[in-house]
């Protein structure tokens, strides 16, 4: 099967995904005991606005009549208002999912470097101090919470040695001076594009920290991952016979042992960055960083049942593609990979 | 020539076959072992594995080393080659000459030189010997290039006719294949070209045969030959199967136990060997006939973890005298060519045994 076809037949997959997500997310959103009418309208309304509301949202249809029309609204564009914002979910969604999309994906990046260099030093000086450290700072990413590993990093390099700010995603005073123009969504790329350096340093030097409470689980997971295969990967009858062949204990992990490990690893890259997403979206609150975490979570703490429907069917959207990227990077490392 | 080496006597391979050049121990001692002992530390305890290995290999000559799994010829050939390493091996005396330089007091970085270079080896099993993911190319160019300071269009020259002396005429599709699209056959003769690329005097060939079909072993056996005989290289060939040994080799090494009990020419040993262990070994030969059973040799092959004493084969055999229990017997010379490690045979107390 060429690899277009297989693209194709997976993307088909996900639009079964996203209806399954999107008919469990509405029942379960109606299931909940919440008025949503009275919701929007807020707490001080009469019972005769609530009653108007109610009617608007079309909450009076029979159930399967609402899904009917929800279904038609998600396939058109209109994913419906939220209660709180009073603005159209995809609009919403469109704002804020690319600052905790370059979050996460500068988190990963962080991650997978730095867990599959610590992996492989660990795994290339199994016993030694290094690999003991590695070790232990991986269990440290793995077994904390990346909420509380934001908290931590908040009081060390915020209270103790104040090197970054506790909050936000930009100086204010900088953005201000330096707009940033909206190209992505996303600050970083969108201040690089219109080579808008002040701002760029800045939205940088706001994420250090958020960045770095994300990627500690993803970056531990990693390391212990590539430890494991390494470790494994370096006992396999070919090995003996690069060693056999003379090649040095370094060269055989650095050009070709390495490539062998790294199947599992992307694959665990491709799991984790679940969890980081859902990690992201709690750091974002402990930082005040203005992404789809901060907006689910208060979406959530409102009862406003579109904004969870929306933002849910986006992060699975994410997800199924990110194991899309995951399959298609595995069968180009490795040759005997086949595609179906 | 064809048929399997298993179900043909080795007189009969004589006959068909023949070792090549008679008077081979004139030729210089190109590998020494002497008196070569080997532990592992095993949670179980420590196991003897190589109890005072000594033979040599003389240059452009095939010896094998035959004997049951386990009696030490993979560990003889991996620690020639340096590749035993880890906490756990314990390398308790004697010496490895190669060309007249002692293995065992070599570093890990010298031996990095010297293996692909001038020491080579291949495996059994070609399907898990070449790394799945790089082409051939890629594997054989590194090879080349950590030995030599060619070029990569040089690397690669090297490496396409290197191939086609193992009989790989049309390198230059191997080259960019990756291990999976060739045969076993195919694999195992890239093994045997990147093992030696750079000209190795030395190839140690751990079961070369063993893991590929009877056709494709036949060929595979006259590769080697070839080698020696154009290529001039030096073959160490491990192998449990009497018919390869008798069909590939000039001399023979007889292994039980992490002892060598009896070398020689390969005839002496394999048609008139003395030792008992030989000859035991000789008779479990299957002989073609329809409904014989297979012969065994009775008893096992003992637990090294703790070894008989004295002669190690002394719990099986039918000529074991009072001395063999208590003291190990020395190398005796009894042809030409030939040594036997056996009180009996010393005491005169076995007739020659004949085919």
């Amino acid at each position: 099967m060429s690899v277009s076809t297989y693209v194709a037949r997976r993307l088909l997959l996900l639009f079964l995904v996203l209806f399954g997500i999107a008919t469990i997310t509405f029942f379960v959103a109606r299931v909940i005991p919440s008025d949503p009418a009275a919701t929007y309208v807020g707490g001080l309304a009469r019972k005769d606005q609530i009653e108007t509301a109610r009617e608007k949202l079309g909450l009076n249809e029979p159930l399967p009549v609402q899904f009917g029309i929800y279904l038609r609204d998600l396939l058109t564009g209109d994913w419906g208002t939220s209660l709180v914002s009073k603005r159209p979910v995809l609009e919403d969604i469109a704002h804020f999912l690319p600052v905790s999309f370059q979050l996460v994906f500068l988190a990963m990046a962080v991650a997978s470097v730095v867990g599959f260099i610590l992996g492989a030093l660990s795994a290339a000086k199994k016993g030694s101090v290094i690999d003991h450290g590695s070790r232990l700072a991986a269990v440290v990413g793995v077994s904390l919470p990346a909420f509380v590993i934001a908290l931590l990093l908040q009081v060390l390099f915020c209270h103790v040695v104040p090197l970054f700010p506790i909050a936000g995603k930009i100086q204010v005073a900088v953005a201000d001076q330096y707009p940033i123009r909206t190209i992505t969504g996303m600050d970083l790329l969108d201040a690089l594009l219109t080579a808008n350096w002040s701002a760029f340093a800045s939205v940088l030097y706001y994420a250090v920290l958020p960045v770095l409470a994300v990627a500690a689980y993803p970056a531990g997971v990693i390391q212990r991952m590539t430890r494991a295969t390494l470790t494994e990967t370096l006992e396999l009858e070919y090995v003996r016979m690069h060693r056999a062949m003379g090649l040095s204990r370094s060269s055989i992990v650095s050009r070709f042992a390495m490539k062998n490990a790294l199947g599992p690893v992307i694959t665990t890259i491709g799991t984790t960055f679940a969890a980081a997403l859902v990690g992201a979206f709690l750091v974002e609150i402990v930082f005040s960083y203005p992404g789809i975490g901060s907006y689910l979570v208060s979406g959530i703490m409102a009862m406003d049942y579109p904004v969870i429907v929306g933002t849910t069917l986006v992060v699975s959207a994410i997800y199924v593609c990110v194991n899309l990227l995951v399959d298609l990077c595995i069968a180009w490392l490795d040759h005997r990979v086949i595609l179906q | 020539m064809k048929s399997g080496g298993d179900a043909v006597s080795p007189s009969r391979r004589i006959g068909a076959g023949g070792w090549g050049s008679g008077n081979s121990h004139d030729r210089e001692e190109l590998l020494v072992l002497h008196d070569v002992r080997l532990d592992f530390e095993s949670l179980r305890g420590t196991v003897y594995a190589l109890n005072g290995v000594s033979f040599s290999l003389r240059a452009r000559e095939v010896l094998s080393l035959v004997g049951e799994s386990g009696c030490g010829k993979s560990v003889t050939a991996l620690t020639i080659m340096g590749l035993l390493q880890g906490p756990q091996v314990r390398i308790r005396g004697g010496e490895i000459l190669f060309q007249g330089e002692d293995l065992l007091k070599k570093t890990e970085h010298e031996m990095v030189q010297l293996r692909g270079k001038s020491l080579a080896m291949v495996f059994q099993d070609p399907q898990s010997s070449l790394n799945p993911v790089f082409t051939i190319e890629k594997q054989m160019v590194a090879v080349v290039r950590a030995h030599t300071s060619l070029s990569k269009a040089a690397a690669r020259e090297t490496v396409e006719e290197s191939l086609s002396v193992v009989g790989l005429p049309a390198s230059r599709s191997i080259m960019t294949a990756y291990p999976h699209e060739l045969s076993g056959g195919m694999r195992q003769r890239v093994c045997m070209g990147m093992a030696l690329a750079c000209d190795a005097p030395l190839l140690i060939a751990d079961e070369p045969t063993t893991a590929l079909d009877v056709t494709i072993q036949a060929q595979m056996l006259r590769l080697l030959r070839r080698l020696r005989d154009e290529k001039r290289v030096s073959q160490l060939l491990i192998t449990h199967n009497m018919g390869v040994a008798a069909q590939a080799s000039d001399r023979v090494a007889v292994m039980y136990a992490g002892d060598i009990v009896e070398v020689g020419a390969a005839e002496d040993v394999l048609v008139r060997g003395r030792h008992p262990y030989t000859n035991a070994l000789r008779a479990c030969l299957p002989t073609g006939s329809t409904a014989a059973h297979l012969k065994t040799i009775p008893g096992g092959v003992p637990d090294l973890l703790a070894p008989p004493t004295g002669c190690r084969f002394h719990p099986r055999c039918h000529l074991a005298l009072d001395e063999c229990a208590t003291s190990k017997p020395p190398m005796l010379r009894v042809g030409n060519d030939h040594s036997v490690a056996c009180h009996a045979v010393a005491a005169g107390g076995q007739e020659m045994r004949r085919v």
